[in-house]
C-alpha cells in the first residue's frame, strides 16, 4: 500500500490539471452559471447594502472608509473569492467515507495532491478570467496591471492555504463516519474571516486579532488589499513570507495526520 | 391525508433513530448551524458599530428579523433541506424510479424522505432573538406571538416553493445541479431586510422571488411598519407558485425518462 502522497514528478500532476480543465469546459455552462450566480449576486447584495448604509447617512465614512473604498473593495474582492477554496476537500471526505479512496493508494499517486491538481484546473480558468477581467477594470480604476497580478499571485496562495487547511480537517472522516459537519464550520468561518463578507478593516480593534491570527484572510481580503493599492509591495513581500510560512505548517500538519489516521482506514469507510 | 400524515411519522422516526445512530455527526452538524447564525448576527454587528441605522432599520429590527428569518428557515432546513438537496440528482441519475413505483405523491414522497433535526436548536435561537430584540423594535407581543407562528409558517412555505421550483427545471436539462444551485446564491436576498434593496428588487422580492416573505415582510408587520393589506399578496403570490410548480412538476415526470433522464 503506498501512502496518501506522491514522489516528485510533474507527468501526472500537469496530466491531472489537464483533465480538470477539461472536464470543467466540457460542462462550461454549469461552470459559468455557478461563476455568475456565485459573484454577481453576492456583490450586487454588498453593493446595495453599503450604498443604503451611506445613504442612511450624510457623506462621511464607513469605518474609516469611504463609499468609493467601499465600491472598490466590493468589485475587487469578487475577483479574488471566486479563486479560493473549492470544495475538494469535501471530495476527500467522500472518498475516505466510501472506501473509494483504495483505488488511489493502490497507484503511485498520492490522492491528497491528486484531488487539488484535478480541482485546481477549475481554479485556474477562474483565476485566468478574473485576471482578464481585472485587466480591463485597470482601464477604467485606479488599480494597477502589477497591483492585480501580485493580488493574483496571493490569492493562488491563498487558495493553496484553503486547500491544506480543509485536507487536514477531512482526515477527521478515518475516525468519524460522516465529517462533513467540520468542514462546513470552517466555510462558515471562512466567509466572514477571509474578508468575502466584509472588509476586515471594519472589524473593531478588540476582534482583528482573530482574523489576523489566522491564515483566511489571505484568501480575499489580503489579495484585494493588494490590488486595490491599499498594501504596496513590501507588505505583499511580507504577506507572501506569512504564506508560505502558513502553507510549510499546514503541509506538515497534513503529513503527520494523514500518515497517522490511515492507519485507521479499513477499506469499506472510515 | 391519512396515509401521507402515517408515511411523514415513519419518515419522522426514521431519520430520528439515524440522527440517534450518528449522534457526534448531529452534534457538530448542530454547532455549524449555531455558527451560520452567529455569522449572520456577527455580520450586522460589525455594520451597527459603524451606523446607527441601515435606511431606517435599527440594529434592534434588524436582528428581530433576522430571528424571524431564523425560526422559519430553521424549519424548512429540518424537513426538506436534504431531500431537496438530493432530488436534483435522484431525478438525473434516474433514482426517482424507486419513489415513481409506490403509491402515494410522488413529490410529497421526494421532498419529505430526509428530515434533519440537527437544526432544531436554531429554532429556539430564532425564538431567543425575537423575544430579546423584539420589544425595542416594535413588537407588541401578546397576540403578535400567534401571527409571527403564522409568519414563520409562510416563510416555510416560501421556501418550499421556491427551492422547489429552482430544483424542477433538472427534467429539462441536461445537468440541472447548477440551477438548483442557483437558489443558495438567490437565497442570500433573503437575509438581509429589504429595506436595503432598490425599489425595482423589493418589488420582485414581493413577487417574482418572494424571499421577502421569509423575514421581511413579516418583521415588518409585527412591526406595525406595514399594515395586513399585505396578506392578499402573499396569498396571490403563493397560490400562483403552487400551481406552476404542480403544472411544471406534472410536464417533468411527463418527460422523465428514467436513467436516461
Amino acid at each position: 500500500m503506498t501512502t496518501a502522497f506522491s514522489s516528485w514528478g510533474m507527468e501526472w500532476r500537469i496530466a491531472a490539471i489537464r483533465n480538470g480543465i477539461k472536464e470543467t469546459m466540457a460542462y462550461r455552462g454549469d461552470f459559468l452559471l455557478d461563476l455568475i450566480g456565485s459573484s454577481i449576486v453576492p456583490v450586487g447584495i454588498q453593493l446595495m447594502l453599503w450604498h443604503s448604509i451611506f445613504s442612511s447617512q450624510e457623506g462621511g465614512t464607513f469605518a474609516g472608509m469611504t463609499h468609493a473604498e467601499l465600491l472598490a473593495y466590493t468589485w475587487t474582492s469578487m475577483l479574488f473569492s471566486q479563486i479560493r477554496g473549492g470544495n475538494h476537500d469535501f471530495t476527500l471526505i467522500e472518498l475516505i467515507r466510501t472506501g473509494g479512496l483504495n483505488n488511489y493508494l493502490l497507484r503511485p499517486v498520492g490522492v491528497v495532491e491528486f484531488t487539488y491538481f484535478k480541482g485546481i484546473g477549475e481554479k485556474l480558468i477562474t483565476a485566468g478570467m478574473c485576471l482578464t477581467l481585472g485587466a480591463i477594470a485597470t482601464a477604467f480604476t485606479s488599480m494597477n496591471l502589477s497591483n492585480l497580478l501580485m493580488g493574483l499571485t496571493l490569492a493562488l496562495m491563498g487558495n493553496i492555504i484553503a486547500y491544506l487547511f480543509g485536507a487536514i480537517l477531512a482526515g477527521a472522516a478515518f475516525y468519524w463516519e460522516n465529517a462533513f459537519a467540520v468542514l462546513m464550520v470552517k466555510n462558515m468561518a471562512v466567509s466572514l474571516l477571509s474578508g468575502e463578507l466584509i472588509p476586515l478593516s471594519v472589524v473593531p480593534e478588540q476582534y482583528a486579532l482573530i482574523w489576523k491570527a489566522l491564515p483566511f484572510y489571505l484568501f480575499v481580503f489580503g489579495p484585494t488589499q493588494v490590488a486595490t493599492g491599499k498594501w504596496d509591495a513590501a507588505m505583499w513581500g511580507t504577506q507572501m513570507g506569512i504564506a508560505f510560512f502558513w502553507i510549510l505548517l499546514l503541509w506538515g500538519v497534513l503529513h503527520a495526520s494523514w500518515r497517522f489516521a490511515i492507519h485507521r482506514y479499513q477499506g469499506i469507510g472510515g | 391525508m391519512r396515509t401521507l400524515w402515517d408515511v411523514f411519522l415513519t419518515s419522522l422516526k426514521n431519520n430520528l433513530v439515524r440522527e440517534f445512530i450518528y449522534r457526534s455527526n448531529t452534534i457538530a452538524l448542530t454547532i455549524a448551524d449555531l455558527i451560520w447564525v452567529v455569522v449572520e448576527l456577527a455580520l450586522f454587528e460589525v455594520i451597527y458599530r459603524n451606523t446607527e441605522a441601515i435606511n431606517g432599520w435599527t440594529r434592534e429590527q434588524v436582528f428581530f428579523f433576522l430571528g424571524i428569518f431564523v425560526c422559519s428557515d430553521t424549519l424548512f432546513t429540518t424537513f426538506f433541506q436534504r431531500s431537496f438537496w438530493t432530488l436534483p440528482y435522484m431525478i438525473n441519475q434516474g433514482d426517482l424510479d424507486i419513489l415513481l413505483t409506490k403509491p402515494i405523491n410522488t413529490a410529497f414522497l421526494a421532498t419529505f424522505r430526509d428530515i434533519n433535526f440537527s437544526q432544531i436548536v436554531n429554532l429556539a435561537l430564532g425564538i431567543f432573538i425575537v423575544n430579546h430584540y423584539g420589544p425595542a423594535a416594535g413588537f407588541a407581543g401578546g397576540w403578535g406571538w400567534a401571527e409571527l407562528v403564522l409568519w414563520v409558517l409562510i416563510g416555510l412555505a416560501t421556501q418550499y416553493l421556491l427551492r422547489f421550483f429552482f430544483v424542477i427545471w433538472v427534467f429539462w436539462l441536461e445537468r440541472g445541479i447548477s440551477v438548483s444551485h442557483l437558489y443558495y446564491q438567490l437565497y442570500a436576498l433573503a437575509n438581509k431586510p429589504e429595506a436595503i434593496y432598490p425599489k425595482a428588487i423589493r418589488y420582485l422580492l414581493k413577487t417574482a422571488l418572494p424571499f421577502a416573505f421569509m423575514g421581511s415582510i413579516p418583521a415588518q408587520v409585527l412591526t406595525g411598519k406595514i399594515s395586513i393589506w399585505v396578506y392578499p399578496l402573499v396569498l396571490a403570490v403563493l397560490a400562483g407558485y403552487g400551481l406552476l410548480i404542480r403544472f411544471l412538476w406534472r410536464a417533468g415526470l411527463r418527460r422523465y425518462q428514467s436513467a436516461s433522464s
